[in-house]
């Protein structure tokens, strides 16, 4: 079922060679409209969502682009599923300006990525999701590319990870996000394991909590570590752990953290520490 | 229970009809016998091995809620009646993923199983495991374990198997042991007792790729009856996952489904019954029995210490309780 793991570049919407994006499709807000686009669209189609509640719970097998015409377009999860989940090689998704809320599912409530691809999500806010089984409230990746841009993250739960699961081999770009939250049993609201790298820029984690205490927490096994390198990120609080068995990498520059990071970051300069909010 | 799979906190505990320890167990002097030495030639020591639970306990000084007894039992990695789903039984930790996905393989491709585990005759193990890197290529990684492991009434405290035999009873070693150099190989028990995919685990013992769909898709039913019915048919591993824990689905005793937990799936089949063709799914809950004793009790289920967990569904029903199917290969 897995197709091709490269996405085609002519159908690619997140590559940066792809024509400007211009709405091919409109779909209306409600009932089934969404699932039946998906449905109907073919590779690199640009769909447009018009205001309102869109019904999803749906996997994205082909390469499109999903385009919110305005504030406030939502997805609506079912409760039984991610909102969107990616489960073959090769897709190339790009997430524009939408609302992904109300999923449930074992991982990534909001966004469950199995594939080996490509997904971009830029101006989205993800809340009140839940990855209850193994992690990832909001998204949850183990394969290819993620890129996450000016992103909100609100009040999502995981078991690990409240906002985002990094797992196995993959790498995240995280860039002018803003986290806000989320809770999980283990890292309120990033969580990397296994060989996941992730670049996190100029976000800012708010109140978020596991109940480990900790706002990031990397791990990897005896055969693999992950990597996490904060540049010019905004902590207030909880604590960042690394392993305790396997230990992954990770480095901050520029980065504002709490006095309880020092040590535990390796310090690439320029970061400020202080004392987190109770 | 957390539901199985889903314990909560520091204390892994999936079966909450199992009473709860009250304090660690202290290693009694008689157990404090010396590891078996390892011959020469062999390339770990089994004093030099990491011990998961011990380095947890020596690195962060928590309590460590069970001891570590010496195999000392002449326990066997594999019993004479072969590798079978029925070996497994998970124990007080949450990994219902690994333990569903060790029984799927066990039932689809015991020889898998066979040929990831030797038994080294030095009192240690060594478990092959296959992952996946970034391209998608299959690596291979290999840890070795001895056959400590922690201990609670007597009984290993995570996954385990007894069984009878011909009246006598059996330890198999095999899932204890492979639970154990998986934890090893992620770092700890408590390092991979907060969920997991199972379909990683069956990747680990197959080098096959796992691939997850949802059951819940609109007009995908036939689409994903047709997958399971050829998996079954082939022999690849499967497992199935259920939704949160709160939900409605999971509160009924008489389904006898509880959330965020990872089942077996045995096998499809259809049967003629008059005039029409049902479909069913054999599931198995890697328990070892289907409800909990106090469920049980309230539905009257008078085979739930007896049917080692495998129980069938009916295709509406598995589709209702199940939101995902994993096959393996």
């Amino acid at each position: 079922m897995h197709a091709a793991s490269a996405p085609d570049p002519a159908q690619d919407p997140t590559s940066a060679a792809a024509a400007k994006p211009i709405c091919q499709v409109q779909v209306e807000a409600g009932g089934d409209h969404l699932a039946r686009a998906l449905l109907e669209a073919t590779p690199g189609t640009h769909l447009c969502l018009q205001p309102g509640v869109h019904s999803a719970s749906l996997t994205i097998s082909k390469s499109l682009t999903l385009h919110g015409n305005a504030d406030g377009v939502i997805l609506q999860g079912s409760g039984r599923d991610s909102v969107l989940r990616i489960d073959d090689d090769g897709v190339a998704l790009r997430l524009e300006n939408l609302i992904l809320q109300g999923g449930s599912a074992q991982a990534g409530g909001g966004l469950a990525v199995y594939g080996r691809g490509k997904v971009q999500v830029v101006d989205c806010t993800f809340r009140d999701n839940v990855g209850g089984m193994v992690g990832g409230g909001a998204i949850y990746v183990r394969a290819g590319m993620f890129i996450a841009e000016r992103c909100q993250f609100l009040n999502n739960r995981g078991r690990q990870g409240g906002a985002l699961m990094f797992d196995m081999a993959m790498h995240a770009d995280v860039l002018r996000c803003t986290f806000t939250g989320n809770r999980a049993e283990i890292a309120g609201a990033v969580r990397l394991s296994e060989a996941a790298e992730a670049d996190i820029k100029a976000s800012k984690f708010e109140d978020n909590r596991g109940d480990d205490g900790s706002t990031l927490r990397l791990s990897g096994t005896r055969s693999r570590v992950p990597t996490v390198r904060l540049d010019h990120c905004e902590v207030d609080g909880g604590t960042l752990i690394n392993g305790p068995e396997i230990q992954g990498h990770i480095t901050a520059k520029g980065c504002k953290l709490p006095t309880a990071w020092k040590g535990i970051a390796a310090d690439g300069g320029g970061n400020t520490w202080r004392a987190a909010k109770p | 229970m957390p539901s199985h799979d889903s314990k909560k906190k520091k204390n892994h505990r999936p079966q909450p009809q199992q009473p709860k320890p009250q304090q660690p167990r202290p290693q009694q002097p008689g157990q404090q016998q010396p590891k078996p030495q390892a011959p020469a030639q062999a390339p770990v020591k089994p004093r030099d091995l990491v011990d998961p639970g011990v380095t947890r306990d020596e690195k962060t000084k928590a309590p460590e809620p069970y001891a570590y007894k010496k195999n000392d039992r002449g326990a066997q990695l594999f019993g004479p009646d072969g590798v079978k789903a029925g070996d497994v039984r998970q124990g007080y930790i949450g990994d219902c993923y690994l333990a569903a996905a060790m029984a799927s393989v066990a039932a689809a491709k015991p020889d898998a199983i066979r040929q990831a585990m030797k038994d080294n005759k030095d009192g240690t193990f060594t478990v092959r495991f296959y992952e996946l890197d970034y391209s998608g290529r299959k690596t291979v990684h290999s840890e070795t374990v001895d056959g400590d492991l922690p201990h609670y009434n007597d009984m290993p405290a995570y996954a385990k198997s007894t069984e009878k035999v011909d009246g006598k009873e059996y330890m198999e070693m095999w899932p204890s042991i492979f639970e154990k150099a998986y934890a090893q190989w992620k770092g700890s028990y408590e390092e991979m007792g907060h969920g997991g995919i199972s379909g990683d685990v069956m990747t680990a013992l197959t080098g096959e790729r796992s691939s997850q769909v949802s059951t819940a898709g609109p007009g995908e039913a036939d689409a994903l009856w047709t997958k399971m019915k050829a998996a079954s048919d082939q022999k690849k591993p499967m497992t199935a996952g259920t939704g949160g824990e709160e939900d409605a689905r999971y509160k009924d005793p008489k389904a006898g489904v509880y959330g965020w937990h990872a089942y077996t799936v045995l096998g499809v089949e259809e049967a003629k019954e008059g005039d029409k063709t049902k479909r069913y799914v054999m599931c198995r809950n890697p328990w070892a029995k289907r409800r909990r004793n106090s469920d049980a009790a309230a539905v009257g289920d008078t085979t739930n210490d007896t049917a080692g967990g495998v129980f069938k569904l009916e295709w509406a029903e598995f589709r209702r309780l199940y939101d995902n199917v994993t096959v393996n290969g």
